[in-house]
């Protein structure tokens, strides 16, 4: 297996990272005892004549815990602000000629200068000959180096020490007064620093011994962030996100500091980070932390969620009739003819509310310091570290992790942590999870009184309105230490102390139990906090079962090897095995297009899950196997035979696409084709009925729930395409670009019927040979009569798919060569404005496609085309093509690699590939994109790595090293076939 | 205590400034917010010939905190309006010189250099302000960018102190300008409507969900952005407009808003973003 993640070494590089930039005070020379004294004489001096003037008491500066906590690592303008804030205390900014005995902060800045040069001028400065010899150690294994230092004496200082030639560049406050540079935490002079050396924040080490610095090399991405703590310092160098603190630089070498590199590097590709707080990205970023097991998500609100959060917990399968939105959102879908077509969104369970001092820890709140979010795709769990300063200087720190639980979908773990670094204070906690505005922000839910009376226990129950089903959200929550279980308590936190506060959240509905409130209550009295700790290990476990399959490791490029990670999560927790329901378009991460169920599953998502999760891929094709009934009823309303498949599915196969969107701000109502008119989704149901079939071998599904598919899909092609001068065509259609509705002939349409028709005769003709039984069992449940494969094999045979011209281009529908240019500039076509989608009969007349069409034939079939047709026909289609719908970046990204477009390969690998983690479409806050991520997945198995399975080997295009994305070096990844996990490796 | 006091009125000594009185006073004593009112670029006087100057209302003496500057007016009016932390600036679009009959642009030069330089939301009354008291209504243009989410914010804040009722209205433009650029807007029923709920929704990321109840539609317009803010603007009667922007006025820069001042007969507020907070993601470039 390829080392994941790390570069090898280059020839001029010997080392896994490329630099290490070290502070200066305190990490190489001793003049953190000068600058602390030099502070406090500054202070404390300051500080008693005020004291004397306003009869106040005098406190003196503390030379460890105030220089720590307000001045280390500072520019000292900054420091002097910020010591003096933390007492309460305002002067005027001043300015730098001040006189030194101005009450200004630029005349204490001046003084303490003053102090800290008399104090070196003095005692002189020392250098810490262990970090001395560990610089050495680096230089001699090829390291370049870098020394960053807030100080404006630091040149001076370097040079005093003789310590300056060590370094291959240096930043001192000097160099960053001139360059505009801000201080620690801001990353500005480790950024300016890294550049000076050459190198790029990820593939170099920060070393720190303040905490500001460490916030700072985190801040700015570095790839190791090593803190030195001197004494009393080590927690909060941890929590401004140290990788490691040691006490002395003597404690590593260069060996162990490449140990640490290479785990932190590896580290990251398997984790999403965000540090800091944006309410305009909070949506956004909710969507790509959402925790979930297929059967719920919860998204990744934050633990104290503000009133902005949309903490939504999604049940699959569990839906209403759309209620109109507050507030009204300028298009209504017009008639809502369906008690199923809304996606339920059901309270956060994950939320508490904490005060200390009586002030709540929240993010609205100024007194937050620090935060990041961490979602651990490996493990499953979404880790959350706040730092809140509630009065000046006194540190609070909240850590917590969730997550839904694999092994139990219906049970969802939280913990959560909270210390007083360096006070005592009373500490209240409410864990209640009653939403108290549950009319405005869950309007499908009625509340329904709860039966069960236990105090250990908040049971919360719920009956949707139109759809009538019941479900409940019960909770058990413990603060360990106290005696009962409980929602509510007041403790007084002792300096120091960890609070520690846990939570086991059950979740029914009707369609699981006869009894969700007693199913609910009885999963929490079955567990124990015991058990707390080892249930998130086995979680880890499973996750760790679900990443054998699924993983996906890339060497030479991280960044791709983390996005590929993270589809695999979320395609992993969208679906799970329940054959009642199928992977909304937005999964159970958002609300977005309202849970309905598209093409998407079946033509983009499924391949994933059949090389990673065949049974999963099973479960969401009896889904359409469950819903037949549904696509039965909507053949016949629309006067045909067999089944037609609903464009916009939910629970019952009834089609939820509105007929028109109704425009409020001018009355106008526009006509929506795509319900009526995308019939393709029909065989692309019965297309991946035969994938799941080629790549499991599973007969007995295919005799059974696939064989009626294909039937009944076959029998609505023939009922549905006209005969017209000897061949068969089908007419008034919308093929996969939405840009055109009532055409005749698509091509992909024609095409995927015909498969359709074709695979519904094998299979007839396999069943009648070897399972009559079946056959005639079949045959008599859906009333089929003797002659319909024969009726199907002459549609098939006869069906009119349009052959490429003589320049090898299909043509995507009758008449679309004849269709007026739509002449755009290059950024016009990919920029315009959004009225395309109004102006519907506009765009219907000219060559401009909204999506992938035609070439989708050679995605889904690249064995079936060679190389002139894909290159004619992607050079004809993609430039008139806007791509507005995230499917169609995958497809091309596929398509140019097999051609060797590389510039475009590239860019469309790096659209679809980031689509969510780069919110492309501005709108990842209603979910995420998983028809993306599927495409995205197949572009690189089937296209980039040209995968076939032959004769039971999984078989690699003799091409695919030269077209792996940019910066890959290898990648390797499990699927399987045939009950087999095969093992696929390729090298640039 | 409200969100909008104290409330600040430059004058210059020209009936056009005077003209702002009614208005911030309306607004002040709604707001109960303490009225400032700013002479500067001229001479100090004594307080009641400076209010003369001034030409305020000598029923408004009493309410008014009076303020002289000999410093140039727009830096006046800025460090004025930082001292006295001013929660609204209340101006007309030009002054003195426009009265001379000096040829004079849309805006004067001391009311552009004040919306360009304070972070606080500006009540411009436009060269075709009519006086319409009191405000019943206000539209807000929202385009996904975060000025428009702040004005929103701050117009749900102005609605639920004045008793407003809030018209929230999107154009899908034909030349960009407040119309959403999004890469991928699929299905019209589906993203495009989900996409305006969450652009409402971001922008009263901060509001009381009871408050936002002061917002009584949410309009989706098409063609010429201006133009069909005008037409909402007109067809709901509305009192007020409030824009955000991108604090540029130079030429080339807002042009909607440039339109809409020469053609508004209401006033507009214009709104700007705060900073952006520090976020970062550590994906793609920023792993690498």
């Amino acid at each position: 297996m390829p080392e994941t993640g790390v570069a090898s070494p280059e020839s001029s590089r010997r080392t896994a990272f490329d630099a290490v930039i070290f502070d200066m005070d305190g990490v190489l020379t001793r003049t953190a005892t000068l600058h602390a004294q030099a502070w406090k004489a500054l202070f404390d001096d300051f500080l008693r004549r005020r004291a004397e003037r306003e009869g106040e008491p005098f406190r003196a500066f503390d030379a460890g815990r105030d220089y720590r906590a307000y001045v280390d690592g500072k520019p000292r303008e900054e420091g002097v602000r910020s010591f003096l804030r933390s007492r309460g205390i305002e002067l005027p900014e001043g300015k730098p000629d001040d006189a030194r005995d101005a009450e200004t902060i630029h005349a204490l800045a001046a003084r303490k200068d003053a102090l800290f040069r008399r104090l070196l001028e003095e005692r002189g400065v020392e250098v810490f000959e262990s970090t001395v010899a560990f610089i050495e150690a680096l230089r001699g294994a090829g390291a370049r180096l870098g020394i960053v230092t807030s100080s404006r004496n630091g040149r001076d200082i370097l040079a005093r020490t003789g310590t300056d030639v060590l370094f291959d560049a240096r930043v001192d406050g000097i160099d960053a007064a001139e360059r505009g540079l801000r201080g620690k935490p801001d990353p500005d002079a480790f950024l300016a620093c890294a550049a000076d050396l050459g190198v790029t924040p990820g593939r170099s080490v920060v070393v720190e011994d303040a905490a500001a610095g460490i916030a700072a090399a985190r801040r700015g991405g570095f790839g190791l962030a090593v803190g030195v703590d001197r004494g009393g310092n080590r927690l909060p160098l941890e929590h401004h996100g140290a990788h490691v603190v040691v006490s002395d630089l003597g404690e590593l070498d260069v060996a162990t500091l490449e140990r640490l590199f290479i785990a932190a590097w590896k580290r990251r590709s398997w984790r999403i980070e965000q540090e800091g707080f944006d309410p305009a990205r909070e949506h956004g970023v909710e969507s790509l932390f959402t925790v979930g097991n297929g059967y719920l998500g919860v998204r990744g609100a934050l633990d104290t969620p503000l009133a902005l959060s949309r903490g939504d917990l999604l049940i699959a399968g569990v839906y209403d009739r759309k209620q109109a939105p507050y507030p009204a959102t300028g298009i209504a879908g017009g008639e809502d003819r369906d008690a199923e077509s809304d996606f339920v969104a059901f309270p956060f369970p994950f939320r508490i509310r904490i005060s200390v001092l009586g002030t709540p820890l929240s993010l609205e709140q100024p007194a937050w310091k620090t935060h990041r979010r961490i979602l651990d795709m490996r493990e499953g769990l979404l880790h959350a570290e706040t730092t809140y300063e509630c009065e000046p200087g006194m540190i609070v720190t909240m850590r917590s992790r969730r997550c839904a639980l694999l092994d139990d979908p219906h049970v969802l773990l939280q913990e959560v942590s909270l210390q007083l670094e360096n006070f005592s204070a009373p500490v209240e906690i409410d864990a209640s999870i009653a939403e108290d505005d549950l009319a405005v922000r869950h309007p499908h839910l009625v509340p329904v009184p709860p039966r069960t009376r236990d105090p250990a226990l908040e049971v919360q129950c719920f009956r949707t309105r139109a759809s009538g089903i019941d479900a409940c959200i019960a909770q058990r929550t413990a603060l360990a230490g106290t005696e009962a279980d409980g929602t509510e308590w007041q403790v007084s936190a002792a300096i120091g102390e960890t609070l520690r506060f846990r939570r086991y959240v059950a979740v029914y509905t009707s369609r699981d139990v006869d009894d969700p409130e007693a199913a609910a209550v009885e999963a929490l009295r079955a567990r124990t906090w015991e058990q707390f700790d080892a249930t998130l290990e086995a979680h880890g476990q499973r996750w760790q079962a679900t990443w054998e399959r699924a993983d996906v490791t890339v060497l030479g490029n991280p960044a791709d090897e983390q996005a590929l990670r993270f589809l695999a999560y979320h395609l992993s927790i969208a679906a799970d095995r329940d054959p009642r329901v199928s992977v909304g378009a937005r999964t159970l991460s958002g609300p977005g297009y309202q849970g309905h169920v598209f093409w998407d599953v079946e033509v983009f998502m499924l391949p994933f899950y059949l090389h990673t999760a065949p049974d999963v891929a099973r479960c969401l094709l009896s889904y359409r196997h469950h819903t037949l009934d549904g696509a039965r009823r909507r053949a016949a309303e629309l006067g045909y035979r067999g089944a037609c498949y609903a464009w916009e599915s939910t629970v019952t196969g009834a089609d939820v696409t509105p007929r028109v969107a109704a425009i409020t701000g001018s009355g106008e109502e526009i006509p929506l084709h795509t319900g009526t008119q995308q019939i393709h989704v029909t065989a692309g149901v019965a297309y991946a009925v035969w994938r799941y079939w080629e790549a499991t071998g599973d007969d007995e599904f295919l005799r059974g729930p696939g064989a009626e598919i294909l039937a009944e899909t076959a029998r609505f092609w023939t009922s549905r395409a006209v005969p017209d001068g000897g061949a068969w065509h089908i007419r008034d259609v919308m093929g996969p670009d939405e840009y055109h509705h009532d055409v005749n002939d698509n091509a992909y349409t024609n095409w995927m019927a015909r498969f359709n028709l074709e695979r519904a005769v094998q299979v007839s003709e396999w069943l009648r040979a070897e399972d009559p039984a079946s056959w005639d069992a079949l045959a008599a449940r859906i009333g089929l009569e003797a002659g319909e494969p024969e009726e199907w094999r002459d549609v098939a045979r006869r069906m009119y798919v349009p052959a490429p011209r003589a320049d090898g281009v299909i043509e995507q529908f009758e008449g679309f060569f004849d269709l007026e240019d739509y002449p755009l500039e290059e950024e016009a076509r990919l920029e315009q404005p959004l009225d395309r989608l109004f102006d519907l009969e506009k765009i219907n007349g000219v060559k401009l496609i909204k999506q992938a069409d035609v070439l989708m034939l050679p995605f889904l079939f690249p064995q079936s085309f060679d190389r002139r047709i894909v290159a004619a026909n992607y050079a004809y289609y993609e430039p008139m093509t806007d791509h507005r719908s995230s499917l169609s970046p995958g497809v091309h990204a596929a398509l140019a690699a097999r051609l060797g477009l590389e510039a475009d390969a590239q860019r469309f690998w790096e659209e679809s590939l980031m689509l969510d983690l780069s919110d492309a479409m501005g709108n990842s806050a209603l979910g995420v994109h998983p028809a993306c991520m599927g495409g995205t997945w197949q572009a690189l198995v089937f296209h980039i790595l040209g995968l076939q399975f032959v004769d039971g080997r999984a078989v690699v295009d003799p091409e695919a090293p030269g077209r792996l994305p940019e910066g890959w070096r290898a990648v390797a990844l499990n699927l399987l076939w045939r009950g087999r996990s095969h093992r696929v490796e390729v090298t640039k | 205590m409200s969100a909008f006091d104290p409330i600040l009125v430059p004058l210059d000594g020209s009936v056009i400034a005077a003209q702002s009185l009614e208005c911030a006073g309306w607004l002040a004593g709604e707001l109960r917010a303490r009225l400032h009112v700013l002479g500067a670029g001229h001479p100090v006087l004594p307080p009641k010939e400076a209010l003369e100057r001034l030409r305020v209302p000598e029923r408004l003496w009493q309410d008014v905190l009076l303020h002289q500057s000999e410093s140039i007016p727009e830096q006046a009016v800025l460090d004025l309006a930082h001292r006295c932390e001013a929660g609204l600036i209340v101006m007309s679009a030009r002054g003195r010189s426009a009265e001379k009959g000096e040829h004079e642009p849309l805006l004067g030069h001391v009311t552009v250099s004040v919306i360009e330089g304070t972070d606080v939301p500006v009540l411009v009354l436009p060269p075709g302000y009519r006086e319409s008291l009191p405000w019943t209504k206000a539209v807000v243009p929202i385009s996904g960018e975060s000025p428009a989410d702040e004005a929103l914010a701050v117009a749900v804040r102005l609605a639920c102190e004045l008793d407003l009722e809030l018209t929230v209205v999107h154009v899908v433009g034909t030349e960009g300008g407040l119309a959403a650029q999004t890469r991928y807007a699929d299905a019209l029923h589906h993203e495009y409507a989900d996409r305006l709920g969450e652009l409402v929704e971001r922008a009263l990321s901060d509001c009381d969900r009871r408050d936002a109840r002061r917002i009584t539609d949410v309009v989706l317009r098409r063609g010429d952005v201006a133009t069909a803010l005008l037409e909402t603007i007109e067809e709901r009667e509305a009192s007020l407009v409030v824009v955000g922007w991108h604090a540029r006025f130079a030429p080339g820069r807002a042009l909607i808003l440039k339109t809409l001042l020469e053609r508004l007969s209401c006033p507009a507020l214009l709104v700007k973003a705060p900073p952006r907070p520090p976020f970062r993601l550590a994906v793609g470039d920023a792993l690498k």
